[in-house]
């Protein structure tokens, strides 16, 4: 091992949390592909200090490491007592893609964290992980009523990521947004775009309506 | 009247080192050493500018931003991210938010002349 490295591991286990911190973030810098790095960057995710596991974390993030270790080492940081690192977390799981659908359940825990800003990323990270069309609308509805805004927004952004998957379910949910009258605005103009991204047109929306008028009608 | 700036970081090197690096260039100066203590500096001062620390025990810069933008009264306040950790900027630049994003980042350890520039381009920008 070489000098420098071996001071750095020495420098992880240093009193002072701003030395642990410092050695946590060059270590991913300079980490890429050493083991031995990674192993210690995993072991500093349990460092008594918020600042030191968030620096470590995000050094795990730069180094990418594989879906395994991210979802073995990560998910339990969803649980972590500071919300930066909580946040951190959801990102950099999110990074896995589809690979991160085993942790989906952990992260839509996370949807009634008491700070809004990590309820608004899980939210939105539960859209870009390929979730099942049936447990993306379950864990978002209950967004929808969300107290913040933003977190309202990040779930129909959510919506429409898992509506790219052409999933009819989402795309009623986000068609009912758009109508729904007790929904800011900002909300209902985010469901429209959503829709209008996943491609269902005005005139579809129109048709689908009438259709349900029709229905409704005849029942 | 002198540009009014609020510095937020916890390190009282760097608190204080900002501190005689602005007065001397004729602004004034108000010190906040995490999220908590700036927010609370703000009811009697308003400051034309603020340098935000981001890694700070309580309230983080993170934290304090989003606060400081959906608050109505504060939402307009330039805000200079200052931190030691670039990749910070991922809390900040992925679009799942709707907030707006800083309008800069400077990395400690920064060049004092680049720092004087960023913070006069963005109280003009302001004005």
């Amino acid at each position: 091992m070489n000098k420098s490295l071996a001071r750095l591991f020495c420098n992880l286990k240093d009193d002072d949390c701003h030395i642990r911190f410092a050695a946590a973030r060059t270590l991913g810098e300079i980490g890429k592909g050493i083991p031995s790095v990674e192993e210690s960057l995993i072991e500093a995710l349990r460092d008594k200090t918020w600042f030191v596991r968030l620096s470590a974390l995000q050094s795990i993030k730069d180094l990418q490491l594989g879906p395994t270790a991210v979802i073995d080492n990560i998910v339990p940081l969803l649980k972590d007592e500071h919300e930066d690192v909580r946040e951190y977390a959801a990102l950099t799981i999110c990074d896995l893609g589809s690979l991160a659908a085993p942790a989906a359940s952990s992260l839509a825990e996370l949807l009634s964290d008491p700070v809004w800003y990590v309820r608004g990323t899980v939210a939105w990270v539960l859209g870009q992980i390929d979730c099942e069309p049936k447990q993306l609308c379950s864990s978002l509805l209950p967004c929808l009523g969300d107290s913040e805004l933003e977190v309202r927004i990040a779930a129909v952004k959510a919506l429409a990521e898992g509506g790219c998957n052409s999933s009819g379910e989402i795309v009623r949910v986000l068609e009912e947004i758009t109508k729904d009258g007790g929904q800011p605005p900002e909300v209902q103009q985010e469901a429209g775009d959503a829709l209008r991204k996943i491609g269902v047109s005005g005139d579809a929306m129109e048709e689908r309506e009438t259709g349900r008028k029709v229905c409704q009608q005849k029942s | 009247m002198p540009t009014k700036v609020l510095i937020v970081d916890d390190e009282e090197d760097i608190r204080s080192y900002l501190d005689s690096l602005l007065s001397d260039n004729g602004y004034e100066t108000v010190l906040a050493e995490d999220g908590e203590d700036g927010y609370r500096k703000l009811s009697d001062f308003t400051p034309d500018i603020i340098i935000l620390d981001i890694i700070m025990p309580n309230q983080t810069g993170v934290g304090l931003y989003r606060k400081l933008k959906k608050s109505g009264e504060y939402k307009d306040i330039p805000v200079l991210v200052l931190t030691g950790v670039s990749s910070y900027k991922d809390f900040f630049n992925r679009s799942h938010l709707t907030l707006p994003r800083p309008q800069a980042f400077m990395e400690k350890p920064f060049v004092t002349e680049e720092l004087l520039a960023k913070i006069e381009s963005l109280v003009s920008q302001k004005e």
